[in-house]
C-alpha cells in the first residue's frame, strides 16, 4: 500500500508492529476507555452498539478494543446500567459480528474483559471487593467481602468469558484495572485490607492478578493477554498504592507474561483529575516512560491525556511507549487517524476534554461527545450526512457553534450557505468563554479554528461584520431559500429592571469578549458559567471579585464534570460569594447586597450583569414572511451551552 | 491538636454546626453523620477495629437531627460497620482543629481538608438513601462528589 503524505509526518507511529504472533498495521491502539452504555439491561449486544463499533471498526487503528463486558452472571461485575455481557454463549453471536467488523476494517481485535468490583452490582445491593472499604461515592453499591471460593469462581470466569472472545473471532483479551475496578482492588492497599495471602504485601495482593493472568493465558494460550495497570492511582492519601508499587505490581505481571501493559492514571474517587482539560497534554507520560524503562521486554501502551498524534509519534520515536492507546479523541473524531494519515491534520475535531461522555455514564445514560453529535446514532439514519435531495441556497445568522455546525453539515450535504457574523471572528459565546477558560483556553478555541478550517475548506462563505436585519433581508429577498437563526442569546438586562443604579450594569457577555473593561474591584450578578469564568479571569488577573447569585448554590448550569473545577477554582482563588443573595442597590462606590443574613456593602468600580440569559429570537418575527424556511437552533432557541448548540445545529444541518 | 483531642469537644462542634442551621434543615429526622481520627481507619484500622470489639471505645463526634435541630453528641468508633450514621469523616491529626479554629466559613476549611484528604469520608448509605434523607446541600457543600467524580 503507498504511503500516505501524513504517514510519512509520522513515520513511528504509522509503522507497523506486532504482538504474540499478530502484526499490526500501526502503532495505535483504540482503547476501550469507558462502555457506551448503548446495550440491552440483560447484557446483550443491541443494533446501536453495533452501528458504532462498524464506525470504531474503520478508525484505521492497528488494534481495537472493544468495551469492557462483564464476566459473571451474578452482574457483580457489572459497572454500567447498559454494559455488555460474555458470561455465557448465548452473547456470542454479536460478538462475532463485532470481531469481523473490525477485521474487516484491518485492525486486530481484543475483547476487553470489565469487572468493576468496588464500582460493580450496578443492579445489585452490593458489590464485590477484596475487603469491606465503604465508598466515599454514592454512586456505587455498598461493599461485601470475597471469600476465598469467590476470588476462584471469579478467575474462572474471567478465563471463560477470555476462551469465549477467542471463539467470537477475537485475537485477544484485555482484562483492566483501570479507574479502580476489581482487579485494581486487589492491588490496592486502600481496598485490599485482607490478612490472607491475597491481602498484606504488594507480592500478596498481586496474587489475585497473577492467577488472574495465568488463569487466562491457560485459556487462551496462543493469544495475546492484555492488562491494564495504574501508573498512579492518585489514591496515595487515602491510604493507596504509591507509584512504586504500582510499578512492583506491573513487575508481578510481566514476570506472569503478559503481552502488553496499558498503562493508565486515576480511580474514579480519586481526588484529583486525570484527564480533564485541566490538565495539560502530556502531563502523565513519564509514567508510560518509566513503565517502558522498567520493562523493555513488555509492550506498554499509553494515552491517558495525550489526544495529540504529532506528540504520540514523538514518545514513540523516543521510546516511551510502544502504542499509543486512544479512545476519546476517536469517539469525538473516529475519522482522525485516516485525517492525519493523509495529511488533514487541520481538519481533525479535537477532543475537548468537557467530559460530557462520563457525566452521562454516572448517571445512567449512555455517552455522547459534544463534538460529535452523531455518536451513539450512528444505526439512525436521520443523523446520517446524505446529500440533499433539493440543493438549496442556505443563509445563516450567527458564527457560534450552532450556526457553524449547521452550516458546515449543510454544506458536506451540497447545499450553498453563507454565514451572516456582526462580529469579527466565527466563535459567537463560545469565543469569549473560551478567552476567559482557566482549565484550557486552546481546546475550545480549537473548536473555533476547526470551523474556520472547514468553511475555507468546504466553500461555506462567511460574512464577518455583518449583522443581519430585516434591511439586510430585503437586500437579500429571494437570493436564499432558508435561513437558519443561530443568533445566540445574551444577558437578559430587564432581570435587573428593579434594580437600583442598573443604569451601572456592565454585560458579562462585553467584559469577556473585550468590549467592555472591568475595573480592579469588581461585583458579578450571577454565578452561572458566564458569571463564573467571567469572575474566575479577572481575579485572575488581579481584580478583587465578588460573586453574588440568587441560587443557593453556584454552577447551576454547568456541566455536572466541571461543577467541583469551579468550585474549586472559587475557593483557590479567593473569590468571595453571597448565595441565596440578591443586589439591592449599585452606587459609584459599590452594591448592596441583601440575603437572609442580611445586607452587606461590597465595595466595587465595576458591577457584572451575569444573570440569566435570553435568546436572541427577533429575527425570527422579522423574518417570518421574508423567506421559505425559517428555522432556529441553539442558544437562539433556549440559552444552554456548547454541547446543545453543535448537537442541535448538526441536527437542523442533516435535515434542511 | 490529635484528631481525637478535637473531636472530644462536643459543645464547639455543636456551636459551629448551628452556624450553619440552614444548611441542615432539609435533613430527615434521625439522620446522623459521624467524625472520627482517621488513625483508627487508616491501612487496615476499619478492619482492625471492627475485629477489636473488646477494646474500649474510641471516640467519635455524631450529629444527628433531632427535633429539627443537628445535635452533636459524643459516640464510640467500632469500626465502620453498624455505625449508625450515614456518613463519616476520618480525620487526620490537626485536621478537625483547624475547622475548629477556622473563624468565618468553617466548613469551608473542612471542605479543603477533604480535598487535600486530610479528612477522608465514607458513605454508609446509597445515592438515594442520602437524596431521600435530604443530604444534598450538605454533601454540595462540603464538594463532595455526590454522583461520580467525572474527573
Amino acid at each position: 500500500m503507498t504511503q500516505r503524505p501524513g504517514e510519512a509526518q509520522l513515520p513511528h507511529l504509522f509503522k507497523p508492529g506486532r504482538i504474540g504472533k499478530f502484526a499490526t498495521r500501526n502503532l495505535i491502539k483504540y482503547g476501550a476507555c469507558c462502555v457506551s452504555n448503548y446495550n440491552g439491561r440483560d447484557g446483550t449486544v443491541t443494533p446501536r452498539e453495533l452501528a458504532r463499533m462498524r464506525v470504531i471498526a474503520n478508525t484505521g487503528c492497528g488494534i481495537i478494543t472493544n468495551q469492557g463486558a462483564y464476566p459473571d452472571p451474578r452482574g457483580e461485575g457489572k459497572a454500567y446500567f447498559r454494559q455488555v455481557a460474555i458470561f455465557d454463549d448465548r452473547f456470542l453471536p454479536e460478538f462475532e459480528l463485532i470481531a469481523r467488523y473490525i477485521h474487516d476494517g484491518g485492525a486486530l481485535a481484543i475483547q476487553q474483559i470489565l469487572h468493576a468490583g468496588r464500582y460493580g452490582g450496578i443492579d445489585l445491593g452490593y458489590c464485590v471487593q477484596p475487603s469491606v472499604v465503604p465508598q466515599t461515592l454514592p454512586h456505587f453499591r455498598p461493599p461485601r467481602e470475597m471469600t476465598k471460593d469467590d476470588i476462584r469462581l471469579c478467575i474462572r470466569e474471567h478465563a471463560e468469558a477470555a476462551r469465549r472472545s477467542i471463539k467470537a473471532g477475537f485475537d485477544g483479551t484485555e482484562v483492566t484495572s483501570f479507574m479502580g475496578y476489581l482487579l485494581a482492588n486487589f492491588n490496592s492497599k486502600f481496598t485490599n485490607q485482607r490478612s490472607d495471602e491475597y491481602g498484606g504485601s504488594t507480592r500478596n495482593r498481586g496474587r489475585f492478578m497473577r492467577e488472574l493472568i495465568d488463569g487466562m493465558k491457560q485459556a487462551t494460550p496462543d493469544h495475546p493477554v492484555i492488562i491494564r495497570l495504574n501508573g498512579a492511582e492518585l489514591m496515595d492519601n487515602w491510604g493507596g498504592n504509591d507509584e512504586d508499587e504500582c510499578f512492583e505490581l506491573m513487575g508481578q505481571a510481566v514476570e506472569c507474561g503478559v503481552d502488553m501493559i496499558s498503562v493508565t492514571v486515576g480511580w474514579q474517587e480519586a481526588p484529583e483529575s486525570s484527564i480533564g482539560r485541566d490538565i495539560p497534554p502530556g502531563h502523565w507520560n513519564y509514567l508510560a516512560a518509566r513503565a517502558k524503562k522498567s520493562f523493555p521486554g513488555t509492550l506498554i501502551a499509553f494515552g491517558n491525556r495525550l489526544p495529540d498524534p504529532g506528540m504520540a509519534n514523538d514518545c514513540i520515536a523516543r521510546g516511551e511507549f510502544d502504542y499509543w492507546e486512544v479512545c476519546r479523541p476517536l469517539l469525538a473524531d473516529p475519522e482522525m487517524v485516516h485525517k492525519v494519515a493523509e495529511g488533514r491534520q487541520e481538519e481533525v475535531r479535537r477532543c475537548i476534554g468537557s467530559l460530557n461522555c462520563l457525566s452521562r455514564l454516572f448517571r445512567d445514560l449512555p455517552y455522547t461527545c459534544t463534538m460529535n453529535p452523531a455518536l451513539g446514532h450512528e444505526v439512525e439514519p436521520e443523523y446520517a450526512v446524505t446529500p440533499a435531495t433539493v440543493r438549496k441556497k442556505v443563509m445563516v445568522i450567527g458564527a457560534g457553534p450552532a450556526g457553524m455546525e449547521c452550516a458546515l453539515t449543510a454544506a458536506k450535504r451540497g447545499h450553498s450557505v453563507t454565514v451572516f457574523e456582526k462580529s469579527d471572528r466565527i466563535g459567537g459565546s463560545l469565543l469569549g468563554y473560551a478567552t476567559h477558560d482557566l482549565a484550557r483556553p486552546d481546546d475550545l478555541l480549537s473548536v473555533i479554528r476547526h470551523y474556520e478550517v472547514m468553511a475555507r475548506k468546504l466553500g461555506v462563505e462567511v460574512r464577518l461584520g455583518t449583522e443581519a436585519n430585516a434591511k439586510l433581508m430585503r437586500s437579500l429577498l429571494h437570493q436564499f431559500d432558508a435561513c437558519v437563526v443561530a443568533a445566540g442569546a445574551g444577558i437578559d438586562l430587564d432581570h435587573y429592571d428593579r434594580l437600583e443604579g442598573r443604569e451601572r450594569l456592565v454585560d458579562a457577555l462585553d467584559v469577556a469578549r473585550g468590549r467592555a473593561q472591568a475595573g480592579k474591584r469588581v461585583v458579578v450578578l450571577g454565578g452561572g458559567k458566564v458569571g463564573l469564568v467571567v469572575a474566575e479571569s479577572l481575579r485572575k488577573r488581579g481584580a478583587e471579585v465578588a460573586i453574588v447569585e440568587e441560587d443557593k448554590r453556584l454552577a447551576g448550569d454547568v456541566m455536572p464534570s466541571f461543577k467541583w473545577r469551579h468550585s474549586a477554582w472559587v475557593e483557590e482563588l479567593e473569590i468571595r460569594t453571597f448565595l441565596s443573595a440578591r443586589a439591592t442597590r449599585i452606587t459609584a462606590e459599590g452594591v448592596h447586597v441583601a440575603s437572609a443574613k442580611g445586607e452587606t456593602f461590597v465595595p466595587a468600580d465595576t458591577v457584572i450583569a451575569a444573570g440569566p440569559r435570553k435568546s436572541n429570537q427577533s429575527l425570527f418575527r422579522d423574518f417570518e414572511w421574508m423567506i421559505d424556511e425559517l428555522h432556529g437552533c441553539g442558544d437562539a432557541l433556549m440559552p444552554r451551552g456548547l454541547d446543545a448548540a453543535i448537537q442541535e445545529g448538526y441536527r437542523l444541518g442533516v435535515r434542511i | 491538636m490529635l484528631a481525637a483531642a478535637a473531636i472530644e469537644d462536643v459543645a464547639a462542634w455543636q456551636r459551629l454546626i448551628d452556624g450553619y442551621a440552614p444548611l441542615f434543615d432539609p435533613l430527615a429526622d434521625g439522620a446522623a453523620v459521624g467524625l472520627a481520627a482517621r488513625f483508627f481507619a487508616d491501612a487496615g484500622g476499619a478492619r482492625r477495629a471492627a475485629a477489636m470489639p473488646s477494646t474500649p471505645p474510641l471516640p467519635m463526634l455524631v450529629w444527628r437531627k433531632r427535633g429539627g435541630r443537628m445535635v452533636v453528641q459524643a459516640g464510640a468508633y467500632r469500626g465502620l460497620d453498624g455505625l449508625g450514621v450515614d456518613l463519616v469523616f476520618l480525620a487526620g491529626d490537626g485536621a478537625l482543629a483547624a475547622v475548629l479554629a477556622r473563624a468565618e466559613h468553617p466548613l469551608g476549611e473542612m471542605k479543603r481538608q477533604l480535598r487535600a484528604a486530610r479528612i477522608q469520608f465514607f458513605v454508609l448509605r446509597t445515592k438515594r438513601e442520602l437524596a431521600d434523607l435530604g443530604y444534598e446541600d450538605f454533601v454540595e457543600a462540603l464538594g463532595l462528589p455526590f454522583l461520580g467524580a467525572c474527573r
